[in-house]
């Protein structure tokens, strides 16, 4: 069992951007999701964990191993695809997953091919695999990104929003890889779409300025605002009014017509039903709470 | 809608960091450069030209400002991503086409301009010498601008905007600027460019070809100013005209041209990558593979893998680059252009060396640093950024790669491109040789090459490393190594001397085929390995704090380096510490302590307190020598000798005479005059004062003896005492008898601010040629001269004896008569060749290798002997030695009573094998044996007009000889060297230019204008005319021993012998500064019915006059000078038969037609074809019919 520990963690810029702000937390086996807007911290989160950058403050370990002091463990471990990135020129698919390989530890000639040409097959990039990578579409080059990630034996996979650009197709047939391999190491999936986690994820959390503001299982998250959802069709101009009289968590265009969601123990008024949560429900709901607080 | 475009790159370009940052740049820039004050003697530091010169070779830099604000105008909508956004709107194609150009370019050149402004400040503040700042003038700034600054922009712009356009990419575009850098290069190497050492003047015509290409303007200026004196260059504006206008439309049309092209190509929409069609879709049969995880290493054998893999991708990624390419192109071009020219064309007067191996890397190591730094600045950011350029850095950096592996791929890549291109460089020098049949490739010598060249870009290497891991990204890098590797090969400029203090102090070790490598050997050993612990050292903190991830903040990188230092770290910093350290001692003591170190300060008081101590002694009356007898042992392999002397020392004043003052120049072991005490002895100034116990009355004579060693301590060098090839000069050696005033200081400035009295020079007036009393002499010699068992030792005199005793070899030379006191001392492993001619002995000792040109050597003294004796009179000895001595002395040849030495590469190892080539090897050995004449027989007063009778005949001799051996066309090659010498030398003059009657230290008139004048003296009155006077005067000073020939005793003679009409002409040659515009301008011919051709000529004849103030005034013609029709080209002409007409036209006309009737067809017709008059242009004198 892989463990991956944070304690108290912190990252401030130069320019006084706080990153993040005293994140603890501990994850096991299996699928992670990581929820959180454009700027909330995932990606410097997950840079700390994969020892591109020292935290401010506090720790991380992995199985034991202080990932700062020695970052030469969790690298032998690790798959890690950035949220952005870009590649040599003029270098070949399978010659670049194949350089990659030999950096990650891959010796026997063999082997490596073996794994090159799996991976190259289960992201749908064999028959491309000649083409330079420098020249692929980003919905290609992200799944060279994906597979790249899954070199060698990494124990902890850390993806920054894999399936942005995928096709639907694409992105259930990598999350499918995902989950399967999931079982046995920790995988941490930053995302901002929510059904990914909820379908995926086991366990989740939610950040925001760089803090975790709700950490749990999906279902179990979804369950404690059961009841509490409330809806209503209302004409567009009068979203102002509802969000000064209701804790408005969401609005949303459904067949063109605008469809409010509020937060309340109770009916609010008339015209508004119950519905039964989901996760992104809880999603809004935890973000509105932080902004009011 | 143009103007808001325009605005907004107005206010975009200003709000880049980088204008401001240019601005300043270039404005510090022609601050210090101005206050530098460089600029040649006599001319002024805000002359025109200055202006010019600094301009024109800045502008080179601003292909780096163009190229900034190019990349910025051009690419930074792609580069964030903005295309589509500007495409889809509504902005016109010109309009935005026309915006950004006229931003890039108005910005460079706003950018570049504050160089001008600089450089007028550098000047008006700083403590230049205020004579040499002449008033202000609007003008000396702003035609530079408009001729040099705004037309070489608008070029640079033009190239690289489109590039930059056309390709949307960054790298195509730095390449673009290194594309025109390349023409610059090349035009440069065409041209006698300062910029570009090279020892054969350009012909006319690759001139012109150079002076067109270089899109900088540089050749053409160049060739415009090349002959301009100091005078002109002071006072003249460049013409707007000739090669340099044809050179500006030529270029600024090119540009319009690309502009226009780019213009028209520029399409309004993205680039959009080729899209290639799926040939056919395949259909995979192969299995899929299911994925499984497998165990990746993590040992050594992992990491080693990683390395190669590293870096065969940084290796594959560089070779690819076109940046590295053109460098090595142009590399290969250069290292191909310097052999060529040197090896198979020819260098001084069209004549190769032998390809010897040291021969050829001398040729190359020049821009063999200038490349390689080129490259390490430029690959180094390159290199140690490209993850990070590319955003592929969080991947790499995931990975379980350590941090060495990483740095050392790294580094060995960058390592790798010093050591390619010297590589290659070895490599041209051996495809050279074989071509050439040479196969002693000497690898010793090439592998040197790695040492003393490579060792010094390597710990640039690692500087550029340090400096890259410190910084926040790659431009600031960048730019802070240039200015570091600027900084550190400049560094004497800002102050510092010791060499412990900049790499660019890392001395040149030298090596020459004779005597090996030698030089400041041990100094350069030592610095190796102070830089190499250094370079060590800088590694170990870059790798300390290797950038991995994001980059880390400075305060993070030195957390970095405090902690986590592993033990074999820390040992290997230690040890690199202490080596630095000791190694730095080890220099130090050896500089500072071993040897007197003396800052260029303290030498300057050392000279002051000299001065000021013993000036008093410059008026009492000196002794003079009137016989020396000396005993040397030369001990060449312990690299010292001794001298034991017994002078005898003569009253020539008429006063009694009661001290001597003496100064030495090596420290003596003792001293003695006789009758005479030793008052005083200084130890730190090194003099001596005698007292005669009685004066010394007129005319009587003391004996005076002294012994010395010298030894070499420290790093101090001498070249005269070497294992194999030692050559001592008395020079060398000998005590001064009296105040030096050679030590005092010569620049009026210093003196001034030591307050020191303003130097009397002095005058130089025709008057004292006569009247000046000279009391130097012809003396008695004789000397034993010893060395060691297996080498020859030589001097002046006969051998008298010549023994072996305790394993040396001991030489008894005596003079037979007086001889002139300019007295060397020979050692070396010599074989030797001897022959008895007209009972003259002719022996040569050389060294065993260099056999190649002694049999012609031979000859040239036979011939040479003959005609001198013949035209000028008896011959001095009955000997004449000529020894080889290394390559590291820097002249052809030095005539010595009896006796002349040679220098390896510019006799022995010249390439005479071709019988068609100039005899340059007959060229020096004739000069050197007409001195035996023109010096040692004939001996001139050293006064104005001195080195007319010495070098001026001696090149006369050359000339005469040679046509006799070879034909008129030798005569040509000399004369023309001898034209161009002087054109050039007085374009660079300190002072006033001299009459040839009065020349003192110019060697442009010595060597160049006498003999053109010369020459014109034979055709005016013969040949036989000449050497009748020449003849007459040697035979009247061949008995006296005072030195008192001189000009104006030889133009005396040369009246008596001229018709009166031409007196006037002789003295326009000798006694006045007269340059002359001779051309043909037209000429056809017909066949006449009786077989015979008639020529009708058009001749083109100006004079100019030089005044004293160095004004040039038209002035008029009226003289005889030679036309000739050839029936070849006048460089083939070898005798009578291809002459068809060759007599002296009276010219009294600017233009002048002349007829004349020749029996053959006429190929060639020529005014003044051997060149005969100081001609500025000797190509229109020659017409091809």
């Amino acid at each position: 069992m892989n463990t991956l520990q944070i304690n108290n963690l912190n990252k401030t810029y130069p320019n006084g951007v706080k990153a993040i702000n005293g994140i603890s937390i501990r994850i096991t086996n299996g699928m992670f999701g990581l929820l959180g807007a454009n700027g909330a911290g995932k990606s410097s989160l997950m840079r700390t964990i994969a020892s591109l950058q020292e935290p401010s403050e506090g720790s991380i370990t992995f199985n034991d191993v202080d990932i700062v002091s020695k970052p030469q463990y969790v690298r032998e471990n690790l798959g890690y695809l950035p949220q952005e990135f870009g590649v040599y020129p003029k270098i070949s698919a399978e010659k670049l997953l194949n350089h990659l390989a030999v950096l990650k530890g891959i010796l026997d000639k063999k082997e490596r091919k073996e794994q090159v040409t799996a991976l190259l097959q289960q992201v749908n990039l064999y028959q491309h695999r000649k083409k330079s990578v420098y020249t692929f579409s980003g919905g290609m080059r992200q799944r060279f990104g994906i597979a790249q990630a899954l070199l060698a034996n990494p124990q902890l996979i850390i993806v920054d929003e894999p399936t942005a650009g995928l096709d639907p197709e694409e992105s259930n047939r990598f999350l499918n890889l995902l989950s399967e391999i999931g079982e046995s190491v920790i995988v941490i999936l930053s995302t901002h779409i929510v059904e990914d986690v909820k379908n995926l994820c086991p366990k989740m959390a939610i950040l925001a300025n760089g803090e975790i503001i709700s950490e749990g299982n999906p279902r179990e998250l979804v369950a404690s605002i059961e009841g509490k959802i409330w809806t209503k069709i209302i004409p567009k101009t009068d979203i102002d009014i509802y969000k000064k009289a209701f804790d408005v968590i969401s609005t949303k265009l459904v067949s063109g017509e605008t469809q409010i969601r509020v937060l309340s123990e109770s009916k609010p008024e008339a015209g508004f039903d119950t519905i039964a949560p989901n996760l992104e429900d809880y999603y809004f709901t935890t973000l509105f709470n932080q902004t009011t607080k | 809608m143009f103007k808001k475009l325009f605005q907004f790159e107005v206010f975009y370009q200003l709000k880049q960091r980088a204008f401001p940052i240019f601005a300043l740049l270039f404005l510090a820039m022609g601050v210090f450069i101005g206050r530098q004050g460089f600029a040649p003697t006599g001319v002024n530091f805000n002359a025109v030209y200055q202006v010019y010169f600094y301009t024109n070779i800045l502008t080179l830099a601003s292909v780096f400002i163009t190229m900034f604000f190019a990349i910025s105008a051009m690419l930074r909508d792609k580069q964030h991503n903005m295309e589509s956004l500007i495409y889809s709107s509504s902005i016109k194609k010109s309009h935005y086409f026309w915006s950004h150009f006229l931003g890039t370019f108005i910005f460079s050149v706003l950018a570049f301009s504050p160089f001008l402004i600089g450089y007028f400040l550098g000047i008006n503040t700083s403590n230049l010498n205020t004579e040499r700042i002449a008033d202000f003038q609007l003008m000396t700034y702003v035609q530079p601008l408009l001729y040099i600054v705004i037309p070489n922009i608008f070029i640079c712009s033009t190239i690289i905007f489109s590039i930059s356009t056309l390709t949307k990419n960054s790298t195509a575009t730095y390449v673009s600027a290194v594309f025109i850098y390349m023409l610059y290069f090349v035009s440069s190497i065409f041209l006698n460019s300062p910029l570009m050492a090279q020892a054969v003047p350009a012909s006319p015509e690759s001139m012109a070809m150079a002076a067109i290409a270089d899109p900088f303007g540089i050749a053409a200026f160049f060739e415009q100013t090349q002959y301009w004196t100091p005078f002109q260059k002071n006072m003249q504006l460049l013409s707007l005209s000739g090669l340099f206008l044809m050179n500006r439309i030529f270029w600024i049309l090119i540009s319009i041209g690309f502009l226009l092209v780019t213009y028209k190509l520029f399409s309004f929409r993205k680039i959009t990558k080729k899209v290639k069609k799926e040939s056919k879709k395949i259909i995979y049969k192969q299995q899929v593979l299911a994925y499984k995880p497998i165990k990746g290493f993590y040992n050594f054998k992992a990491q080693r893998q990683a390395l190669l893999a590293l870096l065969k991708v940084e290796l594959k990624s560089i070779f690819r680059s076109l940046p590295f390419i053109a460098v090595l192109l142009m590399w290969l071009f250069i290292v191909f252009a310097e052999l060529y020219s040197t090896v198979i064309s020819g260098g001084q007067y069209g004549v190769s060396v032998y390809p010897f191996t040291n021969q050829l890397i001398d040729l190359i190591v020049n821009p063999l640093t200038l490349f390689s730094l080129i490259l390490i600045v430029f690959y180094s950011s390159e290199i140690v950024w490209k993850e990070r350029s590319l955003n592929f850095n969080l991947i790499v950096d995931a990975t379980p790669v350590k941090n060495w592996v990483f740095f050392l791929s790294k580094f060995s890549a960058l390592l790798l491109l010093p050591i390619i291109l010297i590589t290659i460089g070895i490599l041209m020098c051996m495809a050279f040789q074989i071509s050439l049949d040479y196969t002693n490739f000497e690898f010793g010598v090439y592998a040197s090459l790695y040492y003393h060249y490579g060792l010094q870009l390597a710990i640039f290497c690692t500087i550029a490393f340090f400096v890259h891991s410190l910084v926040k990204n790659k431009y600031m890098g960048m730019g802070i190594f240039g200015l570091i590797v600027i900084l550190s090969l400049k560094a004497d400029m800002f102050g510092l001397e010791h060499p412990l203090t900049s790499i660019g102090f890392m001395p040149r070790v030298g090596f020459n085929n004779m005597d090996g490598f030698n030089g400041v050997s041990g100094l350069f050993d030592h610095l190796a390995v102070y830089w190499f612990a250094l370079g060590m050292l800088l590694v170990l903190i870059s790798f300390k704090i290797w950038n991995r991830g994001i980059v880390a903040t400075f305060s993070v990188k030195l957390k970095q380096l405090k902690y986590g230092w592993s033990k074999l770290q820390k040992l290997a910093f230690t040890f690199f510490i202490l080596l630095f350290i000791g190694a730095g001692s080890l220099v130090f003591y050896n500089v500072n302590i071993v040897s007197d170190y003396e800052t260029s300060n303290d030498n300057l008081d050392f000279r002051e307190n000299y001065e000021r101590k013993f000036k008093k002694y410059e008026s009492i009356e000196r002794l003079y020598v009137t016989s020396r007898k000396t005993e040397v042992a030369i001990y060449p392999n312990e690299r010292n000798y001794t001298v034991k002397a017994n002078y005898i020392l003569k009253n020539k004043s008429e006063k009694p005479l009661s001290e001597v003052f003496i100064h030495e120049r090596i420290p003596l072991e003792n001293i003695a005059i006789e009758n005479a005490d030793l008052v005083k002895h200084d130890s730190l100034f090194r003099t001596y004062l005698f007292q005669f116990k009685k004066a010394l009355q007129p005319n009587d004579s003391v004996k005076f003896r002294y012994e010395l060693k010298k030894s070499l301590i420290g790093y101090n060098e001498d070249n005269s005492i070497v294992k194999n090839g030692s050559y001592i000069n008395h020079r060398g050696f000998e005590p001064v008898l009296g105040y030096g005033s050679g030590l005092e200081i010569t620049n009026s400035i210093e003196r001034q601010k030591r307050n020191l009295p303003e130097r009397v020079e002095d005058l130089n007036l025709a008057s004292h040629i006569v009247s000046e009393g000279v009391k130097n002499e012809k003396i008695r010699f004789e000397t034993i001269v010893s060395t060691a068992k297996d080498q020859t030792a030589l001097s002046s005199g006969r051998l008298i004896k010549e023994w072996s005793e305790n394993e040396r070899n001991y030489y008894h030379y005596k003079s037979k008569d007086k001889i002139l006191p300019v007295i060397a001392y020979f050692s070396a492993k010599y074989v030797t060749q001897k022959t008895m001619h007209n009972e003259i002995s002719i022996e040569q000792y050389y060294d065993a290798k260099h056999h190649f040109n002694i049999d012609d050597v031979e000859n040239s003294i036979k011939q040479t002997l003959d005609y001198c004796q013949e035209n000028f009179g008896a011959y001095n000895f009955d000997h004449i030695r000529i020894a080889e001595i290394p390559a590291h002395w820097p002249f052809g040849g030095f005539a010595h009573p009896g006796m002349i030495s040679m220098v390896e590469d510019r006799l022995y190892l010249a390439d005479q094998s071709n019988e068609e080539t100039f005899d340059l090897v007959a060229k020096r050995t004739i000069h050197e044996v007409a001195h035996q004449w023109w010096g040692h027989t004939l001996s001139a007063k050293p006064v104005a007009g001195g080195s007319l009778l010495v070098e001026g005949f001696a090149k006369y001799t050359e000339a005469v000889v040679l046509e006799k051996m070879y034909g008129k066309r030798a005569l040509l090659t000399l004369s023309e060297n001898s034209r161009s010498r002087y054109f050039a030398g007085r374009s660079f003059a300190s002072e006033l230019e001299p009459p040839v009657y009065m020349v003192t230290s110019q060697s442009y008139i010595s060597y160049g204008k006498a003999l053109t004048v010369m020459l014109a003296l034979r055709d005016l009155i013969g040949e036989k005319r000449v050497n009748h006077v020449l003849k007459t005067i040697t035979n009247k000073h061949r008995n006296i021993n005072k030195l008192e020939a001189n000009s104006i005793e030889f133009l005396d003679a040369v009246y008596k012998v001229t018709p009166e009409e031409y007196h006037p002409l002789i003295d326009d040659w000798f006694k006045k500064v007269i340059t002359y515009d001779l051309g043909i301008e037209e000429s056809s011919y017909a066949a006449l019915a009786n077989g015979t051709y008639e020529i009708s000529v058009k001749v083109k004849a100006k004079r100019f006059e030089t005044l004293d103030t160095g004004e040039i005034k038209p002035i008029a013609i009226n003289e005889p000078i030679k036309i000739g029709v050839f029936n070849t080209h006048p460089s083939n002409v070898k005798d009578n038969s291809s002459i068809l007409y060759y007599q002296s036209n009276t010219i009294n006309k600017e233009e002048t037609v002349i007829k004349i009737v020749v029996k053959e067809l006429p190929k060639y017709i020529s005014i003044d074809p051997f060149g005969t008059r100081s001609d500025e242009n000797f190509t229109d004198n020659l017409f091809g019919l």
